[in-house]
């Protein structure tokens, strides 16, 4: 049954050691620094995106080549969201939004091939994106604005016996961010995953059963193929939905006050 | 130079029989399947659809189990369950609706304005019949 486990998919396996650090005489208590299956699909995605940017980039063409043509089309893809999102301003921040687009979409990618290890179903990933993306939008917020930044938690026009109620509302609404953030993000990969394991597991186990058996595996079958075009669609949509996010308090740090 | 330009005249007044030709054809194609345009934009719609409704859910339910999970805590550190966990669960409800709001209006502000004959379709029903 371990083939058609669909939760194995996402064990942290360990590939190599690069040894343990901070260990006490009796060498517990370290840490160990390990090389895993999810840091070697995070290489392969930083590599293929640099490689194939700086390869595509490279002929710098006035008339792009069409590998060229990918690499600008992604580039006004997301110049565009943060400018309509974020204002010419948040342009500073279109490396940062650009990063995490191109991250997430092709982790996700690498994800959907049989056997490869999908890096945003792990929550710790998630999170950590999120949180970065919270501790820019505070640090820059703060930075620009000072105690200006707090007008955030406090909308214009609203009488004062009711900012009591509101204030906190606010103030939850922003710390539910980074959890919505992340967490749609992994649950929506985990699920899919899951999901897809599933139902392939129910072709090998449905064909086991004889012939009968396997005219049945036809319809689990055809529920694999639909679900792994609708997660390719998922893949790309929880990119685009990050970095739009992104984009959207990025903007709240921005022009606080709303 | 003299010689470009009569190339560029020549081109603009009669039409090289095979570019001519060829672009009739693709014409001809695209009449053919009008249907790309609209199919791709249907597409397009759905999955927008679908990253909204992903959207909404997570920002509500994300504002309740941060509330819950806060006043937890706060209960966890003064010892008063359960009491701030009551107070602030109803209050993540309330930021959770004011979540789906917000981005309902900012969806809203994105998507191009609907056209204004269409939204009306046939309100004169007092001399229809």
């Amino acid at each position: 049954m371990a083939g058609t486990d669909p939760i194995s998919q996402f064990k942290v396996k360990t590939l190599f050691s690069f040894g343990t650090i901070g260990a006490d005489e009796n060498g517990a208590n370290g840490v160990d620094l390990v090389f895993t299956n999810s840091a070697l699909f995070m290489v392969l995605t930083v590599g293929l995106i640099a490689t194939y940017l700086i390869l595509s980039t490279r002929g710098r063409g006035l008339v792009p080549s069409r590998l060229q043509l990918v690499s600008e089309m992604s580039y006004e893809f997301i110049a565009n969201m943060v400018r309509s999102s974020a204002g010419t301003e948040g342009m500073k921040f279109f490396p940062l939004v650009f990063s995490l687009f191109s991250f997430i979409l092709i982790a996700n990618m690498w994800g959907m091939f049989p056997y490869f290890f999908a890096v945003t179903s792990q929550i710790i990933i998630t999170a950590a994106l999120a949180l970065l993306v919270m501790a820019v939008v505070i640090i820059y917020g703060v930075w620009k604005n000072g105690f200006g930044f707090l007008k955030l938690f406090v909308p214009s026009g609203i009488p004062l016996p009711i900012l009591f109620i509101v204030v906190p509302i606010e103030v939850l609404s922003f710390l539910s961010r980074p959890l919505s953030l992340s967490l749609r993000l992994f649950g929506n990969i985990l699920a899919g995953h899951i999901v897809l394991k599933v139902f392939a597991g129910f072709i090998v186990s449905l064909s086991a059963l004889g012939a009968l058996g396997m005219f049945g595996s036809i319809l689990p079958f055809v529920m694999a193929v639909a679900l792994t075009g609708l997660e390719f669609l998922v893949s790309a949509l929880q990119a685009f939905v990050f970095a739009i996010l992104t984009c959207i308090y990025l903007n709240d740090a921005i022009h606080p006050g709303h | 130079m003299a010689d470009s330009k009569n190339i560029k005249s020549t081109k603009s007044e009669t039409r090289r029989p095979e570019t001519g030709e060829l672009g009739d054809k693709i014409r001809q194609a695209k009449r053919e399947r009008p249907g790309v345009a609209a199919a791709n934009a249907i597409r397009h719609s759905e999955m927008r659809g679908m990253g909204r409704s992903f959207r909404m859910a997570s920002e509500f339910v994300a504002a309740i189990i941060v509330a819950a999970a806060l006043g937890m805590g706060l209960d966890a550190i003064f010892s008063t369950q359960p009491i701030f966990m009551i107070v602030l669960l109803l209050l993540g409800f309330g930021a959770g609706v004011m979540n789906v709001t917000r981005a309902a209006a900012e969806m809203n502000a994105a998507a191009p304005k609907p056209d204004p004959d269409k939204l009306v379709p046939d309100d004169d029903d007092d001399d229809d019949y």
